[in-house]
């Protein structure tokens, strides 16, 4: 059980951070930081690794500025790509919620229900 | 700015996260470690802590996890080899070729430090013998030269441990000075003894020679060093980058092209750097400074012996 819950959430949070690059480019604390707003939590050894990944495949872009912070800071923004794969993923992640939802609240996704709605 | 406690819980965590990504490459090695860096610094600076305790950093780092099972994340999130192709290679080659040029920079940077610190015992030295040597009129001067051969060990003796005080207080930049002073006292010692047998009554076209030289060598210096001292207030930033590379032993050296494609950012904070460019500013001005009063005291010399000349 936990082992799906671990994973389900795994999958999500590429998602998610994907989501939030589509906003503006963000630097590793305050990816964090909005992504415990959103409901997840997630540690710096889960999030880094995985915007490494990210950076790897060409989802998204990274560079070091030094700004008013006074030392190095490493901004991540979506590219091209990534908001290709971002929006591939939204309907994916769509289709999905409402397959199982329809699995999981059968009456109100009866195929009557659905019709007349 | 971080405590030195703080700093070396920081960089340990970065030593052995380096040292368990070795089979990465060397780009990935550096990031990781200057993400970890940059994220800690985030957060503190976001908590307000300008000197946070070691426990705090702690803190922070256990968010990674320990420095192998971070590495391992890394990892597991990386993709298979890469095929080895011509533009990889090429890249590879391009990597080296920048990392050796930066290194040999740092050592050329390093060496010039150490020469510029003989140069100006040399050309001190060898004013007094210009001065000393020869010339039965020079009376001062050529007390000098006797007593700098008859006192060479004690002078050599005294220089070892005022190079020894030095060493303790300065650190390895002025470590070498200390050991240019003592090497030039030795070389001076016996410099004095085979001048003094070479040059005669003849050698007095010599020793203006020596001494026009050393004058202009000193008075080049004086401005090299007040100009260096003014850079490094200029520009402490460049200065601070050029003092820890000239600090690094060969080893860290070698060991920093190895890890280090984006090198400079590791040698310091900006607090560090300007540390070395307060160093460096200070260590400069003084040199410039005594420079400039020996220069006077040679002009004064001369005018008050011109003065005596032509009272007789």
């Amino acid at each position: 059980m936990e082992a799906w819950d671990t994973q389900l959430r795994k999958g999500g949070l590429e998602l998610a951070v994907l989501l939030l690059l589509s906003r503006h480019r963000m630097y590793g604390l305050e990816l964090i930081g909005n992504l415990t707003d959103a409901g997840f939590s997630v540690s710096e050894g889960t999030i880094y690794p995985l915007l490494s990944r990210l950076s790897g495949q060409g989802a998204i872009a990274a560079e070091w500025v030094t700004g008013e912070s006074g030392h190095p800071r490493k901004y991540y923004r979506l590219t091209g790509a990534g908001m290709e794969q971002t929006s591939r993923m939204v309907g994916q992640w769509t289709e999905f919620a409402a397959a199982l939802g329809r699995l999981v609240h059968p009456t109100r996704f009866a195929p009557g229900k659905e019709a007349q709605a | 700015m971080m405590q030195p406690e703080s700093q070396a819980i920081l960089r340990d965590f970065n030593r052995r996260l380096r040292a368990a990504l070795r089979e990465a490459p060397n780009h990935v090695r550096v990031e990781a470690a200057l993400e970890v860096e940059s994220h800690v610094l985030d957060v503190l600076s976001r908590s307000g802590s300008d000197e946070p305790e070691p426990d705090v950093v702690a803190r922070v780092l256990s968010g990674f996890g320990s420095p192998e099972q971070y590495a391992r994340a890394i990892l597991s999130q990386r993709p298979g080899p890469e095929a080895v192709t011509v533009r990889s290679g090429l890249r590879e080659v391009g990597l080296a070729v920048s990392d050796l040029l930066r290194g040999a920079w740092r050592l050329l940077w390093a060496l010039a430090g150490r020469g510029a610190a003989l140069l100006v015992l040399a050309a001190c030295f060898v004013w007094r013998i210009g001065r000393g040597a020869v010339t039965a009129s020079a009376g001062p001067a050529r007390r000098i030269g006797r007593w700098l051969r008859i006192n060479g060990a004690a002078l050599a003796y005294g220089l070892r441990r005022l190079s020894r005080r030095l060493a303790a207080g300065a650190g390895a930049t002025l470590r070498a000075v200390g050991r240019g002073a003592l090497g030039a006292a030795v070389v001076a010692r016996y410099a004095v003894r085979a001048t003094t047998a070479l040059i005669g009554w003849s050698g007095r076209l010599l020793r203006w020679a020596l001494k026009a030289a050393g004058v202009a060598a000193l008075a080049l210096l004086a401005a090299a060093s007040l100009g260096v001292a003014g850079f490094s207030v200029l520009a402490p930033d460049v200065t601070g980058w050029f003092v820890r590379g000239a600090q690094l032993s060969v080893a860290q050296w070698v060991e920093e092209v190895r890890h280090n494609t984006l090198g400079w950012m590791y040698f310091g904070t900006p607090e560090e750097l300007a540390q070395s460019a307060a160093v460096v500013f200070g260590v400069t001005l003084a040199l410039g400074l005594l420079l400039v009063g020996l220069l006077a005291y040679i002009g004064w010399n001369a005018r008050r012996r011109r003065g005596a000349t032509a009272g007789h």
